[in-house]
């Protein structure tokens, strides 16, 4: 199932690069996931260097021009596909003045264009109320792909108020397309334990458990123990959805 | 990987390849597809932004982008 889902997101991710529906990747299906990743690579960089010029002969206009008209040029002329690859030329603080000054709705559409590979130095820059605005619009279009690599990539210290604007649902499906495991603590470690009781009742509702344990099965020995003590906390019905196998990979990681 | 596409811009991996012509087509097909089409908005975008700066300002821009 881990796989299946890990191969549909990578499918998405190609679709988004490409600029095509996923009805056109059929003959792709069978691909790895790990293949998937390696060819929208390849091709976001084609892509990029393709019209490398043109990208950079925008940044340089953006060069001339006050930033309320670069904002401007960027969403009425560029449009959030070219912006997101023109981004990735920006300097961070060109970049952290552009972002104040679009709406949440359109980051979120350059959001999901945007290659992290090159444009993750930007993120650092950007004010954390943008972060958090853009993250919660991603939410509600429920583009968990994007915000699980977001979420790889933003400061620390940003890192909770961003999660403060997702629920229990969010976190888990947005969690699961994290690429840096070390980040799952950081996750677990920025919850209350009502947020965490929160996350594991809607694991057993909504039949996210493999979801849940692709991220519990990332953390040390204390915050595992945290986990242990909240599925300790549900009641029986819910505790019931929860597979004996990986709740035993858990205690076991929790007492190391 | 097909013959037909060991040239093309975009290196296919193994295991996409392993997946046989059709695959490896389909990906050709795509990638140039989205060339043409980033193409297409780059010229539209030069458009429009000609037509959003401010006139004192588009011979600035039109400098910049060789227009």
């Amino acid at each position: 199932m881990i796989r299946d889902l890990e191969r549909e997101a990578e499918i998405e991710r190609l679709a988004r690069v490409l600029g095509t529906d996923t009805d056109r990747l059929t003959p792709l299906a069978e691909a790895e996931p790990e293949d998937l990743r390696a060819l929208s690579d390849a091709i976001a960089d084609h892509l990029h260097e393709r019209h490398a010029g043109a990208f950079e002969k925008a940044i340089a206009v953006a060069g001339k021009l006050p930033s309320a008209m670069t904002a401007k040029l960027a969403q009425h002329a560029m449009g959030p596909t070219l912006s997101a690859r023109a981004a990735t030329l920006l300097e961070p603080k060109q970049a952290a003045d552009l972002a104040k000054r679009l709406p949440p709705l359109f980051l979120a559409d350059v959001a999901v264009h945007l290659d992290l590979r090159r444009a993750g130095p930007l993120i650092d820059g950007i004010p954390p109320e943008v972060m958090a605005e853009t993250g919660a619009e991603l939410a509600r279009r429920e583009e968990w792909v994007v915000l699980g690599t977001f979420v790889g990539h933003v400061d620390r210290e940003v890192l909770a108020e961003l999660l403060d604007a997702f629920d229990a649902e969010a976190l888990l499906r947005a969690g699961f397309f994290v690429d840096e495991p070390q980040r799952f603590a950081a996750i677990i470690g920025s919850l209350s334990d009502a947020r965490l009781d929160e996350l594991l009742a809607t694991a057993a509702a909504q039949d996210l458990w493999p979801q849940a344990f692709v991220m519990f099965g990332h953390l040390g020995p204390r915050h595992a123990a945290r986990v242990i003590e909240a599925l300790d906390r549900m009641d029986d019905d819910a505790r019931a959805t929860l597979d004996g196998e990986l709740e035993g990979e858990l205690r076991a990681r929790a007492s190391v | 990987m097909s013959s037909r596409f060991q040239r093309r811009a975009v290196e296919v991996p193994e295991g996409i390849a392993a997946l046989g012509d059709d695959a490896v087509d389909t990906v050709h097909t795509l990638v140039h597809e989205a060339e043409r089409s980033q193409a297409q908005e780059l010229r539209g975008a030069l458009d429009r932004t000609l037509s959003i700066v401010p006139r004192p300002l588009r011979g600035a821009v039109k400098k910049v982008v060789g227009a």
